[in-house]
């Protein structure tokens, strides 16, 4: 109960004397998922299964008793508990295996929009969106990835009518990628849904890529000024095998690594770069190409992640690089900038982006 | 299958056969004694109808005093003719690639091989302007691959800016080793326009100018079969011809072309890939 005095009418004299106790006004209650509408994007840890199921069936019974268009995208394993708990209504439910569907950030970002374009133009109400990440085994550069997906998402969906809800099991991920979880997600939970006290604005949060690591051993280099045509030839030597005879390319890779070569290359050109040098490798798990110049550099953290406009033709450069390439790094310096962009044999032989081997 | 018209880097005029189209690029003197005469010569050789289209009033003389080709002039066997009463204003190029399919069926019938063409066409090009000269070469480009006839276009590049001699050199099948051609090539085999080489985001502006150049009646179709690169830009130009009103088929576009295709997210087209 809280206290409060009160005064009669004119009367400003202080207070003195007895006291009228007025009944507490209870904190409105934190939202659950179920009730809010337009951009939600909240993370839900748990440690087991069952703790996610248990947080999400609720608010997932009570969206498609609402009708709304509900998308589950988790590993196998969770998507068959989580399918068994919801029951009869499973079917009205889209479920697929991340690491099968868009299992990339670049490309998951792109089919969200196409999801959620799709909703909005055919089914109305607001999407639900229950998935993890596919956090692959491999280096941590594609984990960091991921990191920069989740707070994509909040750039790229803002004033979406569109529920995310970011599952993640902390007792299987790094400490850091847990930490990370509160800074990329606006709240946490489904209900409540309750906002994070560390959120960061995706341009902060993007904002934080440091220098690229070294450049493998062995990788080929050119300086100058190199044309696209030169970068070309220098990945189909290196990366294609001709000059290194090492292990065959998949199928289709080279073809993206010239493009995305010639990409960058051409972006630097235009941008009236006078120092341009490519390096290019092949390694036993991995091809790829980097691109340092001395030109203005990308100040927009977004760069390559929206969707191009349908009413220009230009600025899809760097788009391209990012949904082609399997992981895309940029780093600005004094000397200028540096994009890093690579592809992983595992993914291009096997689709396999769980296992994506260690450098 | 790589397309059977596409040659780059050719040195030797000998080796030109029927259905070759080449574009031979000079900045000396000699190309008439160094390229046209051992051409033509091969062309008597084979029993082909050899004609020499140039505005070098001297060369009917030159060839007459040379034996063999003095008697093939005196025979019919050897045409010497101005630039000017070859191709005249190109008015109407269809036309004149008619009357030209004509003449090398003709030949055919008075019992000649084919038809061998060696023509100096600067002046034509300078006096026409480069984009009607692309559309003429285009236009015939389709002629050549359906006609016993064999055509070295000779160009003096003192004579044109660096932007003529690069599409001049994409509108040939075949370069010679000195033309280069800015990367890529258009040309008509099968009833599709194939592009062979490379184009990127320098390149695509001529590829566009090239393609628009070779639209007639119905349908674009592109073979991509011997593309050995294409990235965006293309598409884009792609994108534009069929944006308007041309319908573009695209033939042996690898899975990468399609994911730029897909990638680029412009607005419907009638673009199809088949």
């Amino acid at each position: 109960m809280v206290s409060v005095r009160r005064r009669a009418t004119g009367d400003r004299s202080p207070r003195r004397g007895r006291t009228t106790d007025v009944p507490d006004v209870p904190p409105t209650p934190a939202p659950a998922a179920t009730d809010l509408r337009g951009f939600v994007h909240t993370a839900v840890c748990h440690r087991t299964t069952a703790e996610l199921v248990d947080a999400v069936t609720p608010s997932m019974r009570g969206w498609l008793s609402m009708r709304d268009p509900v998308f589950v995208n988790l590993s196998s394993r969770r998507l068959h508990a989580l399918r068994a708990a919801v029951g009869r209504d499973a079917d009205r439910v889209r479920w697929s295996d991340t690491y099968r569907w868009a299992p990339h950030p670049a490309r998951r970002l792109r089919a969200i929009q196409e999801l959620v374009d799709g909703a909005e133009r055919h089914v109305g109400g607001q999407l639900r969106f229950v998935g993890e990440c596919a956090f692959p085994s491999g280096p941590p550069e594609l984990v960091a990835e991921w990191e920069r997906f989740d707070a994509m998402l909040n750039e790229v969906f803002a004033g979406s009518p569109v529920t995310m809800v970011c599952a993640y099991d902390v007792a299987s991920l790094p400490d850091d990628v847990a930490e990370s979880v509160g800074r990329t997600h606006p709240a946490t939970g489904v209900d409540p849904v309750v906002p994070s006290p560390d959120y960061e604005r995706p341009q902060d949060f993007l904002d934080t890529q440091g220098a690229l690591p070294p450049l493998p051993e062995g990788a080929t280099h050119e300086g100058g000024r190199v044309p696209p045509s030169r970068a070309r030839e220098l990945v189909r030597e290196v990366a294609g095998g001709a000059r290194s005879g090492g292990p065959a390319v998949p199928a289709g890779a080279l073809d993206d690594l010239m493009v995305v070569a010639t990409e960058l290359v051409t972006n630097a050109w235009h941008a009236g770069a006078g120092r341009i040098e490519v390096w290019c490798w092949r390694s036993e798990c991995e091809m790829g190409v980097q691109v340092d110049d001395d030109g203005p550099g990308l100040r927009d953290p977004y760069a390559g992640y929206r969707r191009p406009s349908t009413l220009v033709a230009g600025g899809r450069g760097l788009w391209i690089v990012r949904q082609l390439a399997d992981l895309v790094e940029i780093a600005h310096g004094e000397q200028g900038t540096s994009i890093r962009a690579r592809v992983f044999d595992a993914v291009r032989a096997h689709g396999d982006h769980a296992r994506v081997a260690r450098r | 299958m790589r397309p059977a018209r596409a040659h780059s880097g050719v040195s030797d005029p000998t080796r030109l056969g029927l259905h070759d189209h080449v574009g031979w690029c000079y900045d000396g003197d000699g190309w008439f004694d160094d390229v046209a005469l051992p051409y033509m010569t091969e062309g008597l050789r084979r029993s082909e109808l050899v004609c020499c289209v140039t505005d070098d009033p001297s060369v009917g003389d030159r060839l007459g005093a040379l034996g063999d080709f003095g008697s093939m002039i005196d025979k019919g066997a050897l045409l010497v003719a101005s630039v000017e009463a070859v191709y005249g204003t190109l008015e109407d190029p269809t036309t004149t690639a008619t009357l030209f399919a004509r003449f090398v069926e003709r030949s055919r019938k008075h019992g000649y091989s084919g038809v061998r063409l060696a023509s100096d066409v600067t002046t034509a090009v300078r006096r026409m302007g480069a984009d009607r000269w692309v559309w003429w070469e285009r236009t015939v480009d389709a002629t050549i691959a359906t006609h016993a006839v064999v055509v070295l276009c000779a160009y003096d590049r003192r004579r044109l800016d660096a932007a003529t001699v690069s599409v001049l050199g994409s509108v040939h099948p075949a370069v010679s080793e000195r033309h280069g051609d800015g990367g890529f090539r258009v040309f008509t085999e099968g009833g599709a326009v194939h592009v062979t080489g490379s184009v990127d985001a320098f390149s695509a502006p001529r590829l566009a100018r090239v393609l628009r150049a070779s639209l007639r009646d119905g349908p674009l179709v592109v073979d991509l079969s011997a593309a050995e690169y294409l990235d965006h830009c293309a598409f884009v130009a792609l994108h534009r011809i069929a944006a308007d009103g041309t319908p573009v088929v695209v033939h042996h576009g690898r899975p990468v072309h399609r994911s730029i295709w897909q990638l680029l997210e412009l607005p419907p087209v009638d673009l199809r890939f088949e």
